[in-house]
């Protein structure tokens, strides 16, 4: 059988096929339904990516973590220890996702990849500024609060106020009085969250441009040695902590 | 059969409309091209008409997909492209193609129209020497430029890349079968 003989007979079966029904379009609607579908998954992908990055965003202008980098190499290692990692790498799954769906549409693969994942964070970045500037994140911390948030939210929100770990020497909490060389500070959930201590901290002997400002009812990192009962104080910073106090404190 | 006063888009319309007879003369427009383009990738004669009857039947029960406001022949290529590459990872282990580098990031690149006639020459002079030494990615840039001579933004929409990316690889694979090229002139003027 020769090449021609071949094809004529290939094109022949496939136009007998199309004649007895036996190959059949795919209806408009099929197709119509499949790019509904997928944009419904984008906008799924976007709202979560956009809660999730705007949570992050709150829970590190909230908790006022951003101070511990202040104290240095120690400070950054308790930042990096308080950071949502999971939530970010979540994050980044979604990010690459998104940009893979993206790319199915014709504007999509036409743009280096690179600069369309540059779109990609550069929007979702912004946008989850401007959620973030919304009082949701708030709201739901409130409903967490009050345990209406289903798991995993709830201990979500409730890990925004967790405390420095142990074991770096940096403490977080609240002024209850100042004197001249001493400050008593509440510590917040060191037992875990909604407990406090009240602990005395010995004040640096020279002066700290943070220490000058601090005032009863502010919310501070405090690096130091804890000595009987007492944090022998190195530095002090404000943690401009903007979180409601967690419920059921002691 | 073939009626060569409608364009491929035209007809698509009318199958969409319900004329699927008409099917045949896209089938007749592009069975020897698809074939032709299958023989760059697969050796085997049988293998490339299999293929080339499924690229059919997906495209004809696809073909309410297709905007009839694009080119056709990218669309049908496209499909064609991704059944060849999918042939040819049968016979090979090794996966083709993973993350290009030259996708990532947009290069300056333009067709000259003054020197495309007298490097076409040139170009299909040089493939039939050396194409099957060259990376998978520039050969199939260089097929379907010189070979099925698709523009580089019709090339962008078959192989779904930025049409800059298209036009590094066509300028890297050319630039490597001039150096397959002057390798094998430097062998035969030893022998």
């Amino acid at each position: 059988m020769n090449n021609n003989t071949t094809q004529n007979n290939k094109i022949q079966n496939i136009l007998e096929k199309i004649h007895n029904n036996e190959l059949t379009l795919k209806s408009k609607t099929y197709f119509r339904l499949r790019f509904a579908l997928l944009i419904i998954v984008i906008v799924a992908i976007v709202v979560v990516t956009l809660f999730f990055l705007s949570f992050i965003l709150f829970s590190l202008r909230a908790s006022g973590q951003a101070a511990l980098i202040g104290f240095g190499p120690t400070g950054w290692q308790v930042f990096l220890a308080l950071f949502p990692w999971k939530l970010t790498i979540l994050e980044i799954v979604l990010i690459l996702l998104l940009e893979y769906l993206l790319r199915s549409f014709r504007f999509g693969y036409k743009v280096p990849v690179l600069y369309l994942l540059f779109g990609v964070v550069l929007l979702m970045g912004l946008s989850a500024i401007a959620v973030d500037q919304t009082p949701l994140h708030r709201i739901l911390l409130e409903q967490a609060d009050q345990n209406h948030l289903p798991y995993p939210f709830g201990s979500m929100y409730e890990n925004t106020r967790r405390p420095p770990p142990q074991g770096y020497g940096i403490y977080k909490g609240t002024i209850t009085a100042i004197g001249t060389s001493t400050a008593t500070i509440e510590l917040v959930n060191p037992m875990g969250i909604g407990t406090t201590t009240q602990i005395m901290v010995l004040l640096p002997a020279s002066p700290l441009p943070d220490a000058q400002t601090i005032a009863v009812g502010e919310k501070v990192f405090v690096r130091g040695q804890l000595v009987h009962g007492a944090i022998r104080a190195l530095e002090i910073k404000l943690a401009a902590d903007q979180l409601p106090p967690a419920p059921n404190t002691s | 059969m073939t009626d060569m006063s409608q364009t491929d888009e035209e007809i698509v319309l009318l199958i969409q409309q319900g004329d699927k007879e008409k099917f045949g003369i896209l089938m007749e427009r592009y069975d020897v091209k698809l074939s032709r383009y299958g023989k760059k990738f697969l050796s085997n004669n049988d293998n490339i008409n299999d293929i080339v009857q499924d690229v059919f039947i997906h495209t004809f029960e696809n073909i309410n997909n297709f905007d009839t406001s694009l080119k056709f022949s990218s669309w049908i290529y496209r499909i064609a492209h991704n059944a060849f590459v999918n042939g040819l990872k049968k016979q090979q282990k090794a996966p083709l193609l993973g993350l290009d580098l030259d996708t990532l990031v947009s290069h300056t690149v333009y067709e000259d129209p003054v020197h495309q006639e007298k490097e076409y020459e040139e170009m299909k002079r040089l493939i039939a020497v050396g194409l099957d030494q060259l990376k998978p990615k520039y050969k199939e840039a260089i097929i379907l430029h010189y070979l099925e001579e698709f523009s580089y933004k019709e090339i962008s929409d078959i192989l779904q890349i930025p049409t800059s990316t298209v036009g590094i690889r066509v300028m890297r694979g050319r630039e490597a079968l001039k150096k397959v090229y002057e390798k094998l002139n430097i062998h035969l003027d030893h022998e």
